[in-house]
């Protein structure tokens, strides 16, 4: 089809208004439609249908992507960054652990008559099957949905053991969980050094800022973020990232501190959402007394590539590490 | 080159962007690849292609994440309208109004779709989402564009030589 350019010097015919304004209205019927949860099973279909496409994309484009980032460079040190990246991610859960658990020994010793907390947590293991790196969204799909009991508010980790994020919206086969680098996302955080209280906000630069932190704190880069506990949405004491940069003068209100996920959010393939985590409840107790948290998240998480596993069942730990 | 390459690719580049591979960026914003072919569209082959590449571009981009269907869609709309503004002559060079309606159409994109994600309940900070997106994005847009415009040009030669042959008979 050939169209004609009109006296006014544009292109844009009857015809073509005509098609815009059905366009516009099918686009906002679907809004609507969707927003009042009409359109789940649409959404669905709509993820089983792009994710494997959106898996062969990446999987044709990564080769050409790796090549141009470690221009240069052998495959055996790839291989051995991603394995350095995965143990110093699984360390620092683990230093995060035991400082906490140092924390809160030292902080309830003269209280032993308290009742020690149950380490009951159950993971459910997952595979990645879509991201969504968009400008004002940082998501990903997981392939356990509705079907699977997964919840809205639940909280996704790492293979290591950090935060990545909660679930934000579920549907029948798939869940979509908001990363804590999400520009929405604002997580309740604690430094380790110095307990200080603050806000995690994600950017649109896939880092995040920790704010509204006391006036006079020094934090020092390198610090542990961990979740703080505060109004539920989180249990506390799960590490979140590390702060790289801190920044601002002696005359600024708020220190400006950048902090880094723990875990890699662009190369993550499998993660486990904490099933038994109610949000918006009383954070569970963790006592001093709990000497069985020596399991991480990664052995809920099979080893296998996303397209060659199985769907394992949800698992029963004890402990994840915090 | 019909409007079926034109969906597959708009589906293709909605995936890699999406996936988080690498597109060019600029201050930390990346460029809006699926707005740049759908104004290129517009602006060089015809608008109500342009819109059907909108509306698939759109729900693969909705389709791949968790806010509402239609979004983007209704976002990529005002871009097809600033595609057919070709004809206005406002500037001398083609190229040059190719990067100003690319400043334009991603200020609108941004502007409508920081709207309806607040309306739906998914509000970025809309000072946040200018200054750190809207902007950047829109000076990255109007830098990729001219490249854009110039390889659909050459691809569509078919289709200008029908549209003089068109003229020549009138």
């Amino acid at each position: 089809m050939i169209p004609r350019r009109t006296g006014n010097g544009t292109a844009f015919g009857s015809r073509a208004a005509t098609r815009l304004l059905i366009v516009g209205s099918l686009s906002f019927f679907t809004l609507l439609a969707s927003s009042l949860g009409f359109l789940a099973p649409v959404q669905n279909s709509l993820l089983l249908v792009l994710s494997p496409l959106q898996a062969a994309v990446v999987g044709v484009a990564n080769p050409v992507d790796d090549f141009f980032d470690h221009f240069g460079q052998s495959g055996e040190i790839q291989t051995e960054n991603a394995q350095l990246r995965a143990e110093n991610e699984q360390l620092n859960v683990q230093l995060a652990a035991l400082r906490e658990k140092e924390a809160l020994f030292n902080s309830l010793s003269n209280v032993l008559d308290l009742k020690a907390g149950g380490s009951d947590d159950r993971l459910l293991p997952a595979s990645v099957v879509a991201r969504s790196s968009q400008r004002y969204q940082h998501a990903i799909a997981i392939d356990r949905g509705q079907r699977d009991g997964i919840a809205s508010g639940m909280v996704v980790l790492a293979p290591g053991g950090s935060v990545i994020g909660r679930v934000s919206a579920v549907l029948a086969d798939f869940a979509w969980v908001t990363l804590i680098t999400d520009p929405s996302s604002r997580i309740p955080a604690l430094v380790q050094d110095g307990r200080f209280d603050g806000i995690l906000t994600g950017r649109t630069d896939d880092n995040m800022r920790l704010e509204l932190l006391p006036q006079g704190t020094t934090v020092k880069p390198g610090s542990i973020v961990i979740t703080s506990g505060l109004q539920g949405q989180l249990p506390k004491g799960l590490p979140l990232g590390r702060v790289i940069e801190v920044s601002g003068s002696d005359h600024d209100l708020f220190p400006t501190v950048a902090v880094e996920p723990l875990a890699s959010m662009r190369s993550i393939e499998n993660v486990v959402v904490l099933t038994s985590f109610v949000p918006g409840g009383v954070p569970p107790y963790r006592g001093p007394t709990d000497t069985r948290s020596s399991t991480t998240p990664a052995q809920a998480v099979p080893t296998q590539a996303p397209a060659q596993q199985g769907r394992p069942a949800e698992s029963n730990l004890p402990g994840t590490s915090r | 080159m019909s409007v079926i390459v034109g969906v597959a690719w708009i589906v293709f580049a909605v995936m890699w962007q999406t996936a988080g591979l690498p597109v060019p960026g600029l201050f930390g914003a990346r460029a809006d690849v699926a707005l740049l072919i759908v104004l290129a569209w517009s602006y060089v082959r015809s608008p109500e292609d342009a819109l059907v590449l909108a509306f698939a571009g759109g729900m693969a981009l909705d389709g791949l994440s968790s806010h509402a269907l239609g979004i983007s869609v209704l976002a990529l709309l005002p871009t097809v309208v600033l595609g057919t503004l070709r004809g206005a002559r406002v500037l001398d060079t083609d190229w040059m109004m190719t990067m100003v309606l690319a400043v334009l159409a991603t200020l609108s994109y941004h502007a409508i779709l920081v709207a309806l994600l607040a309306m739906t309940g998914n509000a970025p900070a809309p000072v946040d989402a200018f200054a750190r997106n809207g902007l950047p994005a829109a000076l990255m847009n109007a830098m990729l564009i001219p490249p854009l415009y110039l390889a659909l040009l050459v691809g569509s030669l078919d289709m200008r030589i029908q549209r003089r042959q068109i003229r020549t008979n009138d």
